[in-house]
């Protein structure tokens, strides 16, 4: 067991959960596959500020989140105290807010949309990746009583641009790779991780299904471990798991 | 687990307990109050906190958290259900009304 700094307390927690929050953190600052690590950062920022968004807000509140037009609060964040957000196109920010504060009401043609101008569908699946990392990362400290995390400095480098070659439109609003159309040449995440659809999702961008699910299965559980009833992974039961992201899966309206 | 009974219907629509399973009211009060009502987070996390080890409620922070964040993996990309488990989950889906919630694709289009 390792510890997790609570304000003045050290609560317990698994070695391997404390590596991945560590390790989660880094990637955030390191230059991924479509954005630089400056432009990661500016993501996580977006992300942040979306929670506080009156457009956000107002889209939430509407019948239709597509029937509100505006201006994202964020994006009008000067670049002195902001330095990150200005790195960031309109659709980039459109995106993450909505990623962000709506994602059940996200429709395939909305997904088509904003990927059709200046953001090109894998920037769009690398966005996806981080406001889902982002988003448990910061969920995680607000459950715990501890001020969410300020960011790490950016690290230096460029993106690899890679698009893997097998990726085909044949199952979600966006390409994806299989176990069988993976390539030597892409990062393969299935072998760790899985390949059902959850896990597919973001395969466009196969180092970001690695960087996703490298943390959530320290949150939840590992493939494997989900449906072995024989034996208790965490400190609550299968039980109590199954529980919790229940009700979690019924509030964020997700049907998966 | 196995042979257990538990109230799913319970579990999503809102309910403020779920019979079988341990602390479930001091759980779905916390769950709740992470996502909807920080104004509660305060209450509901010492409430939980009396029920549960340190350890325990280290693991439940987890678990919300990873909740909040796949759900919009899923939404984001559109990901459907794989064939065999949406077969095999038909009429508990129907049940509880999941599969409306899968309807937002057209909606407002």
């Amino acid at each position: 067991m390792s510890n997790l700094t609570v304000n003045s307390e050290q609560l317990p927690a698994r070695q391997a959960l404390v590596t991945a929050i560590d390790t989660a953190w880094h990637r955030l600052a390191t230059a991924g596959t479509w954005w630089t690590g400056k432009e990661r950062l500016a993501i996580v920022e977006q992300v942040r500020l979306a929670r506080n968004c009156t457009l956000c807000k107002q889209r939430k509140a509407a019948l239709s989140p597509y029937t509100v037009d505006g201006t994202h609060d964020a994006a009008n964040e000067t670049s002195a105290d902001k330095p990150n957000t200005n790195s960031l196109s309109p659709d980039a920010i459109e995106a993450i807010h909505r990623i962000a504060t709506d994602a059940s009401r996200i429709t395939e043609n909305w997904v088509s949309q904003i990927t059709s101008g200046s953001l090109s569908e894998a920037q769009y699946i690398e966005i996806v990746s981080i406001v889902a990392t982002v988003t448990g990362l910061d969920t995680l400290d607000e459950a715990l009583g501890r001020d969410i995390r300020t960011p790490p400095k950016p690290l230096a480098g460029q993106p690899t641009l890679h698009r893997p070659a097998g990726a085909v439109k044949d199952l979600a609003w966006v390409a994806t790779l299989s176990a069988e159309t993976v390539s030597d040449e892409d990062p393969n995440p299935f072998p760790l991780h899985g390949s059902i659809n959850i896990h597919r999702a973001m395969s466009l961008v196969p180092q970001e299904v690695i960087n996703f699910f490298d943390l959530d299965v320290e949150l939840y559980l590992k493939d494997h471990e989900i449906r072995d009833f024989d034996q208790e992974f965490r400190e609550i039961s299968h039980a109590q798991i199954e529980l919790i992201a229940g009700r979690a899966s019924a509030i964020n309206g997700c049907y998966y | 687990m196995k042979g257990n009974s538990v109230d799913l219907k319970a579990m999503i629509n809102g309910e403020p307990t779920v019979d079988g399973v341990p602390h479930s009211s001091e759980l779905l009060c916390f769950v709740d109050a992470v996502l909807t009502s920080p104004e509660n987070l305060d209450s509901a996390r010492q409430a939980l906190r009396q029920v549960l080890t340190d350890a325990a409620f280290v693991d439940t922070c987890a678990t919300v958290a990873s909740f909040n964040a796949v759900v919009k993996v899923a939404d984001s990309t559109g990901i459907p259900l794989e064939d065999q488990k949406a077969e095999k989950t038909a009429q508990l889906r129907a049940e509880l009304q999941i599969d409306q919630l899968r309807d937002h694709g057209r909606f407002g289009q």
